[in-house]
């Protein structure tokens, strides 16, 4: 489904407007959903009138939900009930509430993104002619921007670096 | 777990002997009985680490019979662990409510794991220096204590055997959010790195609120002595980061190591002041601190605490002599309610305790 408000990305989110006796559900992208400034994924308009999308920079807080199932499918959970405890029930939480998720992340941490050490099955070791080349890539990505291709290679350069030495630096995990 | 598992979870933590007229306590960590260049300042450093088995939920969605699995995937992996040889483990199901009191005491479990009933266990390194709560807020949350700024300590330690378990379960883990949590404030490296500084005199000075403003309140948390929510007790602050996600462990760790040096500097430069223009009142606080506790019928835990933490700094500025600066952290803990049971061997009243507590302080600092 197409955003409604801008008519060219794909719909990720659903927002319900809700007044005393309608309810209209709108669809939009996560580039709109954020270009408008809707943080709170609490709903708590109880009255707002006329058209939605002219009123968007003025609405306090609308409800926002992710167009997929309002629970979790291994542990229950609704969003409503993270709300209350802060406190997911499983890993599938993550993924069913991704799109709510990450807007938290960013006020809470300033990053949706994790830079730190990694259990040993998501560590990749190569031998010692390969790294070079995995360096080399490295640079490559680094100039041609490619950030995300950057930051997997820099971990397996940091994962090589590990095991060859023996005298191991705990924090480059 | 099997009877031959459980053979030893009601045995004391600590031994007890007597020197002198004087009971000490042995088994502590080392947090407790060693001291590095900053402990005038800096009592310990903590890091915990959070981990959750994939394809389980986690403790506050799951079920009885699962949290008993989680308990003997968690046991079953600890006892490979060559970092974890000689372990004591503690189950739940073993555990009266006054020894769990004792273990939050000597900083071994929080409050909130006691509390909980549900099937949960506890490990505690030989030495007391590290424990792993299984089934808390996340199935294990790992714990590391050091003495004074021995943050680097701690982690090398924590690191470790949070690689050996590692190669024994099933971490949840995703590239974009690292290490998945019950709580997504702890996401990420899923790492608190938490220092325990003694502030007297900057609180004297009424400057804590000036030092601490320096830092940036989204990324440092402040907090009393038995963490969130719970009061300042005997100037005594924990420190700790806020922020997991985004942020590598040594950024982190180099990050609260930098705070510890800049509150440190504060304290040493007030209880320079204080020395240079406030000598007698020093003098006197010191002395009428000693005499509360040389005369003093009743003590409450309180009362004790800003006491001894009296009596620390007199210590650490040369006012007083002939007790180990160490004791007076050792005291900080012994005067709490579960251990002073656990040395007298009865189960008092509150006010009784009071009595007893004051007797304990008497005993320990007074008898020639």
């Amino acid at each position: 489904m197409i955003c409604q408000f801008c008519n060219s990305h794909q719909a990720t989110v659903s927002i319900r407007q809700v007044d005393d006796e309608h309810q209209v559900e709108y669809n939009l992208c996560q580039r709109c959903i954020e270009e408008k400034g809707i943080r709170s994924p609490e709903f708590i308009v109880s009255k707002t009138s006329g058209n939605l999308f002219a009123e968007l920079s003025a609405v306090d807080a609308i409800s926002v939900q992710s167009r997929a199932q309002d629970s979790c499918d291994r542990c229950g959970l609704t969003w409503r009930l993270f709300q209350e405890s802060g406190i997911f029930g499983c890993e599938s939480c993550y993924d069913m509430f991704k799109v709510q998720l990450n807007q938290i992340l960013c006020k809470i941490h300033g990053s949706h993104q994790h830079i730190g050490s990694r259990p040993k099955s998501h560590r990749t070791v190569v031998n010692h002619e390969k790294l070079d080349e995995i360096k080399f890539q490295l640079e490559c990505a680094i100039a041609e921007q490619d950030f995300e291709l950057a930051a997997q290679l820099r971990d397996v350069v940091k994962d090589t670096q590990r095991q060859q030495n023996q005298n191991i630096d705990g924090i480059l995990r | 777990m099997s009877r031959d598992q459980e053979r030893n979870v009601l045995a004391p933590v600590a031994d007890w002997e007597v020197a002198g007229k004087m009971k000490i306590a042995t088994g502590f960590g080392s947090w407790l009985t060693s001291k590095d260049e900053h402990s005038d300042v800096v009592i310990s450093s903590r890091i915990r680490l959070a981990r959750n088995l994939k394809e389980r939920r986690f403790p506050n969605r799951a079920s009885k019979d699962e949290l008993e699995r989680v308990v003997t995937l968690a046991w079953d992996a600890c006892k490979k662990c060559p970092s974890l040889d000689r372990a004591r483990y503690v189950s739940s199901a073993n555990l009266p409510r006054e020894e769990g009191q004792f273990f939050v005491e000597r900083r071994l479990a929080s409050p909130q794991f006691i509390d909980a009933e549900v099937p949960s266990m506890l490990v505690i390194s030989p030495g007391e220096t590290l424990s792993i709560m299984v089934n808390e807020e996340d199935h294990l949350r790992l714990q590391c204590l050091a003495e004074g700024l021995g943050i680097d300590k701690a982690w090398d330690y924590i690191s470790k055997v949070d690689d050996e378990l590692d190669s024994h379960l099933d971490f949840c883990y995703t590239r974009e959010h690292g290490y998945l949590t019950a709580c997504p404030t702890n996401l990420g490296t899923a790492m608190r790195v938490s220092i325990f500084v003694h502030l007297p005199a900057l609180a004297w000075e009424n400057k804590i609120d000036d030092v601490m403003k320096k830092f940036p309140e989204n990324e440092i948390a402040i907090r009393g002595f038995y963490g969130e929510g719970t009061e300042i007790i005997g100037n005594i602050y924990q420190i700790s980061n806020q922020l997991t996600l985004g942020r590598t462990e040594k950024g982190v760790i180099e990050q609260i190591y930098h705070t510890a040096q800049d509150l440190v500097m504060h304290e040493r430069q007030a209880r320079k002041s204080l020395m240079r223009n406030f000598r007698l009142s020093l003098d006197d606080a010191v002395g009428r601190a000693v005499g509360i506790i040389k005369y003093a019928q009743l003590i409450s835990s309180f009362e004790a605490m800003n006491l001894l933490s009296t009596l620390r700094l007199g210590k650490e500025l040369g006012i007083l002599n002939g007790v180990k600066n160490v004791a007076y952290d050792q005291l900080m803990v012994l005067i709490q309610p579960a251990h002073l049971q656990k040395i007298y061997k009865h189960n008092f009243s509150a006010d009784e305790r009071d009595k007893v507590r004051a007797d304990f302080l008497k005993h320990c600092l007074c008898s020639s």
